[in-house]
């Protein structure tokens, strides 16, 4: 009897308890939609701000454009067109023009001093996201307008930006059995454009420093392929040491102190690392097979490498500490160029299957492998210094049975986002800097 | 063992970056003045009449009895008295005629409250059905803008407490979640969900107003897990 009341008893308390429960729903779909911003010219008062105002304006919304992320609204459907600097916006204006970001400042130029204050507003929730007020010299202007593109895009997406940074690459021009390969630097925007070699010799794989202005690629001089590192503000460059066989896919540490590349002695290709202070080489894989492109996790604990060494390319990591390999591509097809995310969450890859290539991203367990590109020939990924992009070359085959000619490619890892850099000449093997120091 | 600098590239500096340094301060929100606006004009809610004042009193008329002038004095006075007292009745009349009026008002409304009470509280606890519940859902689809493509963002989801008006309006909205100043990301994801409640499209909610009861205040989970693979 007791035992039915209690029954009962609690019966009645999770019925109560249940039936008083506030609603809860789960809202699991969005839209990905870029996210529609008005940005205003800053205020300034002279001609001369007036046009570097307009310039930085410009880029600011070229640079937030092509990341996909962000929508720019026109200024013809802006109701005001200035905002006072310490004036609170009238967000019930700016509801209507559907923005949910405004950026508006001010510009000041004296002497050679630009200052430059700006505010960005959250309009549906009325809110200051950051202010800040930024100072360097006018000729920089550019440089200024990357760097605030990256506070903006930062603040909306929680994440670092990368408009501030560089892509070193492989120009290529010439016919097939002349082909001159030079190294060339250029912004992220296709700004900037720099040849760093002449061309006299053969120059490959360039690699950035994560930790400094530095490149390391790979040279033909005289025929002998070497690792050569060139210092950009000064320069300079050095050989790193003549090894005996071929080196390949030089790649940095994240701290910079160390050089991770593959060695081809008598047919048999492994990894290694150099110490760049005391140029000691350690030698980390002992496969007679093909292990190469190797490169670093961010924390530099681990690295990731393709090998033969189950009878067709796939993907290993290794730790570096109990030096384990473990295989972590187990899909169709052969895999190559591994590189780990400067996230540390992806490893992004190249794929061959079926006679088409694709550029992809998996977690760094081998899990939710996704293809970000395909195309007939795609190769040579690298991130974007805050993981979100990927730059690559590749090669289109048209209608008619033609093909392209190589050129370096921009898109979002969620797939959505192909651009195309601009460079002089034809382009590939690129490699993304880190954020400007 | 270490060569430095073969000669083909010491000579080749066509090239010269020269990094400008840049300097950031933060702006404190305090430089924001609140904008001076002129202040709407107040509605008169209250329609009073004020009579012009004269602008001074009529002189009496010279070589004047004053016998006669003091009875018709006195008559005025007793005709003013027996005006105000007129004004008076029918002021206090009308009052008694309103208090009637509102009584019998409360009667009715006394009357119509229990019928309200009676369909409100067979509305407590009446849930929404699943298709009430997908419109809500569908709403919000072109309101959150998800920021996809983050790390780690299947370990994140936000909830926002609503309360909502009896026409399904959103008029308060609050963030449960605490927010950790390092975790940008969820500060992102938090703000997105923010916009989206604050969303012109999604700031009255579509829901059937006979069960205001059940969803006067609900809790939404933003969970973009189910948006990356």
């Amino acid at each position: 009897m007791k035992i039915k009341n209690l029954f009962i008893f609690f019966i009645l308390i999770f019925y109560c308890f249940f039936s008083n429960a506030e609603l809860r729903i789960d809202i699991t779909k969005g839209n990905l939609d870029p996210i529609p911003v008005a940005i205003l010219e800053f205020n300034s008062n002279q001609e001369q701000e007036i046009r570097i105002s307009q310039k930085i304006n410009n880029v600011i919304k070229s640079n937030l454009e092509r990341s996909g992320l962000f929508s720019i609204l026109p200024e013809k459907t802006f109701l005001n067109n200035k905002i006072s600097f310490n004036d609170k916006p009238e967000f019930q204006d700016w509801k209507l023009t559907t923005a949910q970001g405004l950026v508006h400042g001010r510009l000041k130029i004296s002497g050679d001093k630009l200052s430059l204050e700006f505010r960005l507003w959250d309009v549906f929730s009325q809110k200051q996201m950051i202010a800040q007020q930024l100072t360097t010299e006018k000729d920089n202007w550019r440089r200024i307008s990357h760097v605030i593109s990256d506070i903006i895009y930062q603040r909306i997406t929680g994440e670092s930006g990368y408009f501030d940074s560089r892509i070193v690459y492989i120009s290529e021009s010439g016919p097939k059995s002349a082909r001159k390969k030079r190294l060339a630097i250029v912004d992220q925007d296709g700004e900037n454009h720099k040849f760093l070699t002449d061309g006299s010799y053969l120059a490959l794989t360039p690699r950035f420093s994560p930790a400094a202005q530095e490149i390391a690629y790979l040279s033909y001089n005289n025929q002998i392929p070497r690792i050569y590192l060139l210092d950009l503000e000064s320069g300079n460059q050095k050989v790193l040491g003549d090894f005996p066989g071929m080196t390949f896919s030089p790649r940095y540490s994240p701290d910079g102190k160390k050089i991770i590349m593959s060695l081809a002695k008598k047919g048999n290709t492994d990894i290694y690392e150099m110490n760049l202070e005391t140029l000691k080489i350690k030698r980390l894989t002992f496969y007679e097979g093909i292990d190469t492109a190797p490169s670093y996790s961010p924390d530099g604990d681990f690295i990731t490498f393709e090998s033969d060494r189950s009878g067709s390319q796939k993907i290993y990591i290794m730790n570096l500490k109990t030096k384990k390999i473990k295989r972590i591509s187990f899909g169709k097809g052969r895999y190559a160029t591994p590189v780990w995310s400067p996230r540390g969450d992806l490893i992004a890859f190249t794929k061959l299957l079926g006679g088409e290539f694709y550029i992809g991203v998996m977690y760094t367990d081998g899990k939710g492998e996704r293809v970000v590109y395909k195309t007939y020939l795609v190769e040579g990924p690298s991130w974007s210094p805050n993981g979100r992009v990927l730059a690559f070359y590749s090669q289109d085959k048209l209608s008619d049975g033609l093909i392209t000619k190589p050129k370096i490619k921009l898109i979002d890892l969620t797939g959505i986002n192909l651009r195309q850099l601009l460079t002089p000449a034809d382009a590939s093997d690129p490699s993304w800097s880190g954020l400007l120091p | 063992m270490f060569l430095y600098g073969a000669e083909i590239f010491r000579k080749n500096k066509k090239f010269e970056i020269i990094e400008i340094p840049l300097d950031i301060i933060d702006i404190s929100e305090k430089t924001i003045t609140a904008k001076q606006r002129p202040s709407p004009p107040k509605k008169n809610t209250k329609q009073t009449f004020s009579p012009p004042k004269a602008l001074s009193k009529p002189k009496l008329p010279e070589f004047v009895d004053e016998k006669k002038t003091v009875k018709k004095k006195n008559k005025k006075k007793k005709e003013e008295e027996k005006k105000i007292e007129s004004k008076a009745d029918s002021i206090l009349k009308s009052i008694e005629k309103i208090k009637t009026e509102q009584s019998k008002e409360r009667e009715k409304i006394e009357e119509v409250k229990p019928t309200e009470k009676k369909i409100a509280s067979s509305n407590i606890g009446e849930k929404l059905t699943i298709s009430e519940k997908d419109a809500i859902r569908r709403q919000f689809y072109s309101c959150w803008i998800v920021p996809a493509g983050a790390k780690n963002i299947k370990n994140y989801k936000v909830s926002i407490k609503l309360s909502l008006d009896r026409d399904g309006e959103v008029i308060r909205s609050k963030l449960t979640n605490s927010l950790n100043n390092q975790d940008t990301f969820l500060r992102t994801l938090a703000e997105s969900a923010m916009r989206a409640v604050n969303h012109p499209n999604c700031k009255k909610l579509k829901v059937p107003k006979r069960k205001y009861e059940t969803w006067k205040e609900m809790i939404l989970d933003f969970d973009p897990s189910l948006m990356v693979n």
